[in-house]
C-alpha cells in the first residue's frame, strides 16, 4: 500500500500555525459574537431580512484558517512515509468518515425531533471539521501505539451479500426520488417529513454502500479505498472553501448541505469508476488473447 | 518495478483468471499488477512465487525509479 497526494512534511507545522488562531477566532465569533472591527465592506445597497448591508468576514476567515490548517496537518507526509503509514492512514480515514456520518445521522434524527442537546444550533458549524479532527486524532493515536509493535487493527466491512447491492439500489433510488421532489418544489418539499426520511435513507444507504465489501476484496481494493477516501475528503473541503468564498446565507447553507454527503458520493462514484476502468482494461487484454 | 508474470503464466500455461483464483484475488488485481500499475504486497508476491515455483526475484525486479 502506498500513500499518494500528500503535502511535504513541513506543511504540518504551517497547519498548526493556521489552525490554532483559526479556532480561537472561530470560538470567539461563534460563542461571543466577536467580529474583527473593519474587516469587511459594504456589499449591498441596503439590508433586508437575511442579508446585511455590511458583510464582515471574521467567520469566513476562521473557517478558512481552520480547514486549510487541519488539511495540512492531516495530509502532510511523515518524515519517513512508508507502507505502514499508508495503512494507518487508511485505517484513520475509514474511522473518521464512518464516525462522522454516524454522528451526522444521529444529529439529523435529533433535528427532525427537536434540538440537539448541549451543542444545539452549533451542530453544522462543528460538523464542518469533525472528519479532519477524528482523522488526525485516530492517525496519531495509531502512530503512538505502533512505536514498538507493528500491529494495525483490521478494518471491518459489511458482507458483500446482501449489503452491497441492496444499499446501492436503495441509495440510487432515494437519490432520484429526492431529486425529483426537490426539482418540483425546492422550498416547501425540503421540509416535509417524507423528504426528511428520504434524505436519511439516502445518506445511510450510501454509507452502507461505501462500507460493504466488493465481490472479491483484496489488497488492491484496499489501496483504492485509501486513495478514494482521501480524494473524497479533498473534494469535500474544496467545495466548502469555494462556497465560503462565493456564497452567502441561504445559498451557502444549500452548498453546505451538498457538502454533507459529497464525501460519500465522491467515494462510491470513484470506486465504481475505477472498477469499471479496470474491468475495461481486463476485457481488452482478454480480447487480445482470444483473437 | 518490472515483472515477468505474463511470461511465467505462459510457461505454466495458466490464464489471469486461473492465477487470480489460485491466490484469491480479483482478475483486475492480476491485470493491474501485470501491467505494472500496482505493486503487490510481500504475501501476494510469495503466493505467486509458489504458484510459478520460482524465487520472487525471478518474477519481480527492482528498477532505478523504485529508489526515488
Amino acid at each position: 500500500m502506498k500513500s499518494k497526494f500528500l503535502f511535504p512534511a513541513w506543511y504540518s507545522i504551517v497547519g498548526y500555525l493556521l489552525t490554532v488562531p483559526g479556532f480561537i477566532l472561530g470560538y470567539l465569533y461563534e460563542f461571543n459574537d466577536y467580529k474583527i472591527p473593519g474587516f469587511g465592506f459594504e456589499m449591498r445597497k441596503s439590508s433586508d431580512l437575511i442579508l446585511n448591508k455590511f458583510e464582515n468576514f471574521t467567520n469566513e476567515l476562521a473557517v478558512f484558517l481552520v480547514i486549510i490548517g487541519l488539511i495540512f496537518i492531516a495530509f502532510s507526509k511523515r518524515k519517513k512515509e512508508d507502507e505502514l503509514s499508508a495503512k494507518l492512514r487508511l485505517n484513520a480515514l475509514y474511522w473518521s468518515i464512518m464516525f462522522y456520518y454516524i454522528v451526522y445521522l444521529i444529529g439529523y434524527i435529533y433535528t427532525m425531533i427537536g434540538e440537539i442537546p448541549i451543542i444545539e444550533e452549533h451542530f453544522s458549524t462543528i460538523n464542518l471539521f469533525t472528519p479532519l479532527i477524528i482523522f488526525i486524532v485516530r492517525y496519531h493515536y495509531l502512530l503512538a501505539i505502533n512505536k514498538d509493535s507493528y500491529l494495525v487493527p483490521k478494518l471491518k466491512f459489511l458482507p458483500y451479500k446482501p449489503f452491497k447491492q441492496l444499499s446501492m439500489a436503495l441509495s440510487i433510488l432515494s437519490f432520484i426520488v429526492l431529486g425529483i421532489f426537490l426539482l418540483k418544489d425546492m422550498e416547501s418539499a425540503w421540509f416535509t417529513p417524507f423528504t426528511n426520511v428520504l434524505y436519511f435513507v439516502m445518506i445511510s444507504s450510501t454509507l452502507a454502500w461505501a462500507f460493504s465489501k466488493n465481490k472479491i476484496e483484496d489488497e488492491l481494493t484496499m489501496q483504492l479505498r485509501l486513495e478514494s477516501l482521501q480524494m473524497a475528503v479533498y473534494f469535500n473541503y474544496a467545495i466548502i472553501l469555494i462556497a465560503t468564498l462565493v456564497f452567502y446565507s441561504i445559498d451557502y447553507l444549500v452548498v453546505l448541505l451538498i457538502a454533507q454527503f459529497s464525501v460519500l458520493f465522491f467515494f462510491v462514484i470513484r470506486m465504481e469508476y475505477i472498477n469499471y476502468k479496470n474491468n475495461h482494461l481486463l476485457k481488452t487484454v482478454e480480447g487480445r488473447f482470444e483473437s | 518495478m518490472k515483472n515477468t508474470i505474463r511470461i511465467q503464466r505462459a510457461i505454466k500455461n495458466i490464464t489471469q483468471a486461473e492465477l487470480a483464483e489460485m491466490i484469491q484475488v480479483s482478475r483486475q488485481t492480476i491485470n493491474t499488477i501485470e501491467s505494472g500499475k500496482y505493486v503487490p504486497s510481500t504475501v501476494l508476491a510469495l503466493k505467486m512465487a509458489r504458484v510459478f515455483d520460482k524465487p520472487v526475484e525471478e518474477i519481480f525486479e527492482l528498477e532505478e525509479m523504485d529508489y526515488s
